[in-house]
């Protein structure tokens, strides 16, 4: 293998070092500014575990989150509680419960208890929150699926 | 000396000559070089790329004024102010002011000032031409900040011509920017970028005539800016000034279009009012569209899944740091790239013959001599141009009063139906014509698709021809595009304008008069009325409702998906058609509402 010139192996070396500084400060943005996991979210207590009962229709309970308050649907399905987010999966318009299914009032679509999808252009069912019961009280958390 | 092949000749600062004497300067000429100042500031020297001459004696250049008048002008402060202008090769680029020294002789006082040691002896040959020197208007500054070449290339720099008033909407786009920096600090100083003070230090803002004025004038500027870029865009595009040498002019201008929007979009959150939020909430979520990364896009946006605290401050960031600095950094290269290359003659109108001698060699854009420097004539026009762009922001921004709408509610209790920033219309509106899988299609490809063909269009339009005649295609593709993204942004317009008494919120218990005969008479009773009403089917009453059309009963009560009313409000298909009959479909909610009421038995 050829020696390279001096002034070759400058080229490279200064080329080098710029070439790490700025992936360094691009690593460190990168960094800064990805947000924390949503899963990893803080629970959240939003009520008694009692409040929620099967076939009661979904109840929409706040809490704050980020600054804003912020909230989800508890649905009592026989396989147990799910927190449905409240956004639209198809451009997060707020959904509301419409007597037997939730409806976007953007492009509307409908969505079932569960948060499948019945109708309209909605790609994929409602995001789930995380849930847990603890103590008799329910805890939301960050968006799982 | 500084006679010219015109037999014109230079001033001098020796003494007056009588005025139409023209060889009267001939021997003194000989040992200075003089020039009229005036010749320096107005640029007149042009006509030497006019003429095409060169002067005799190698070194001498001369006023065209005072060597058509016979007059110059006298130096009381020595040479400093006397220079000449010398037209560079191609006769594009402004003339270079030379420096003169005193020539000896009569001063202004008609007294004789001593020989000065270095002054050129008249038998002596042709002394090189001294360095350029600055203006003379601000001589010291401008040679300590070493700003004469680019003074003297902005204000001399020349300008076709024939222009058009719409070749000066790019200086109107460059106005617009300098007054959303201007307003934007002011805004700055009060706006708190939180979620708690956000919106009560916009309320607080408009509270004052001042700043009422002052918001009105950023927010009405910013919608202003992007339709006066456009339009500078679709003017560029119309005379093909984005072709060759211009087609980084016209990419940097692209980039710079992007940031505006950009601009637009961040500063949309802003003021945290329910339109803020929710026009954000979709924007952002469009993004989510892109394949692979869409996700981390939107969280990448908002600092997060949702819109919060954490959403804000990035777009104040955005906003406020981020994008001034990019949209310098682009505009500079858009700016050298508009003095370097020049503002674009139109093709159509150029004199007979000039294109057979532009393919024999001629490197300029327009004829020799078809040109006038930019100061004063264009700046005049230009000024103008701002005055009345500036008069009509201040008109609207007095007039049309921002609205503020309640302050966000992430949980939308009071049901607002979101929409979309007004250049999101066309990309909302053409939602509802896809079929939800082609979604990304409509929020991601075709935008993208858009972009690519707008920043590389110098480089996918390889036709030379310049005049839209003869660039059918181009044209033709540009023209549909532009009537389809008109369109559609009116029609999204018109969408979101629809009344919304029943439209934010589903009714669990209607009742025909209060909640479902007002859904009819917005949207219905225009075809089906009471006389002589489409298909048969009166909606205007309650009787005619139930008693259906020709088609038989429109309402099964309780049973609202085998109701043909539901049927055709969702859609249609199978042979159904779907209603309103070509306008838009009413929205979920209302049609839930009336599904609420079919289900609980359709009463009067």
């Amino acid at each position: 293998m050829p020696r390279p010139s001096r002034r070759r192996f400058l080229l490279w070396t200064i080329g080098g070092l710029w070439a790490v500084l700025v992936a360094g400060y691009a690593g460190l943005a990168s960094m800064f500014l990805s947000p924390r996991a949503s899963a990893a979210e803080p629970l959240q207590d939003v009520g008694p575990v009692t409040q929620f009962t099967a076939g009661s229709p979904p109840q929409l309970v706040t809490y704050t989150g980020g600054g804003v308050e912020d909230g989800v649907y508890i649905a009592a399905l026989p396989s147990g509680l799910v927190a449905l987010d409240f956004h639209c999966t198809h451009l997060q318009c707020p959904i509301q419960w419409a007597g037997s299914s939730f409806a976007c009032p953007c492009h509307g679509s409908t969505f079932s208890e569960s948060g499948s999808v019945l109708g309209g252009p909605a790609p994929r069912p409602l995001h789930r929150h995380r849930l847990v019961v603890s103590g008799g009280r329910v805890q939301i958390g960050g968006i799982i699926s | 000396m500084s006679e010219d092949r015109n037999g014109r000749s230079g001033g001098r600062t020796t003494t007056a000559p009588p005025e139409g004497d023209n060889g009267a300067n001939d021997g003194a000429a000989k040992a200075t070089r003089v020039k009229s100042s005036q010749n320096g500031r107005d640029g007149q020297s042009r006509q030497a790329g006019e003429n095409g001459q060169s002067r005799q004696n190698g070194q001498d250049s001369q006023s065209p004024q005072a060597g058509q008048n016979g007059q110059s002008r006298q130096n009381g402060h020595g040479g400093a102010d006397s220079a000449s202008r010398e037209a560079t090769g191609n006769g594009r680029h402004p003339a270079v002011i030379t420096p003169e020294r005193p020539a000896p002789g009569p001063d202004r006082d008609g007294g004789m000032r001593p020989a000065h040691p270095l002054d050129p002896q008249p038998q002596l040959p042709p002394e090189p031409a001294p360095e350029p020197e600055p203006a003379p208007a601000v001589p010291y500054l401008v040679s300590r900040l070493g700003l004469g070449d680019d003074v003297r290339e902005l204000l001399y720099h020349p300008v076709p011509r024939r222009t058009h008033p719409l070749d000066y909407l790019g200086f109107i786009t460059l106005f617009l920017f300098a007054s959303q920096i201007i307003t934007g600090i002011l805004l700055a100083t009060a706006y708190q970028p939180t979620v708690a003070g956000a919106y009560g230090s916009v309320r607080a803002i408009m509270a004052s005539p001042g700043g009422s004025l002052v918001r009105g004038l950023h927010a009405w500027g910013a919608d202003a800016l992007i339709v006066v870029a456009a339009m500078h865009l679709l003017r560029v595009f119309y005379i093909g000034a984005y072709k060759p040498p211009r087609e980084f002019t016209w990419v940097t201008g692209a980039l710079l279009l992007a940031v505006t929007i950009g601009f637009a979009f961040s500063g949309y959150l802003l003021p945290w009012d329910q339109q803020a939020y929710w026009a954000t909430m979709v924007g952002t979520a469009m993004a989510s569209y892109a394949p692979a990364l869409g996700q981390g896009i939107l969280e990448l946006l908002r600092g997060g899944t949702n819109i919060t605290g954490a959403t804000l401050t990035r777009f104040y960031a955005l906003h406020v740091l981020v994008l001034p600095a990019l949209l310098l950094l682009i505009f500079s290269g858009h700016f050298a790239l508009v003095l370097t290359h020049g503002l674009t003659d139109v093709e159509t109108r150029l004199p007979k013959g000039y294109r057979a001698a532009h393919k024999k060699g001629a490197t300029s854009d327009f004829p020799k001599g078809d040109y006038r420097p930019f100061w004063p004539y264009t700046l005049a026009q230009m000024t103008v141009g701002i005055a009345l762009a500036a008069a009509a922001l201040l008109l609207l921004a007095a007039t049309a009063h921002l609205k503020l709408l309640p302050a966000a509610d992430p949980l939308n209790r009071a049901h607002y139906q979101p929409v979309p920033a007004w250049y999101f219309y066309g990309i909302y509106q053409l939602l509802k014509y896809m079929p939800g899988r082609l979604d990304a299609v409509a929020m991601i490809g075709l935008p993208l698709v858009a972009a690519v063909v707008l920043v590389g269009l110098p480089f996918f339009d390889r036709n030379p021809a310049r005049a839209a005649r003869r660039r059918p295609y181009a044209m033709g593709t540009g023209s549909l595009l532009l009537v389809a993204v008109v369109l559609l942004t009116y029609l999204g317009w018109r969408g979101s304008k629809l009344p919304a008494a029943n439209a934010a919120t589903i009714v669990a218990a209607p009742t025909y008069a209060a909640n479902i005969q007002p859904i009819f008479s917005a949207s219905c009773t225009g075809c089906h009325g009471a006389a002589a009403p489409s298909g048969g089917l009166n909606l205007t009453s309650y009787a005619g409702l139930m008693k259906g059309g020709r088609s038989g009963a429109v309402i099964q009560p309780g049973n609202p998906q085998s109701s043909l009313l539901i049927q055709v409000l969702e859609g249609g298909g199978k042979g159904i058609p779907a209603m309103p009959l070509g306008q838009q479909p009413l929205p979920a909610t209302e049609i839930q509402t009336i599904k609420n009421w079919i289900s609980a038995g359709a009463k009067g």
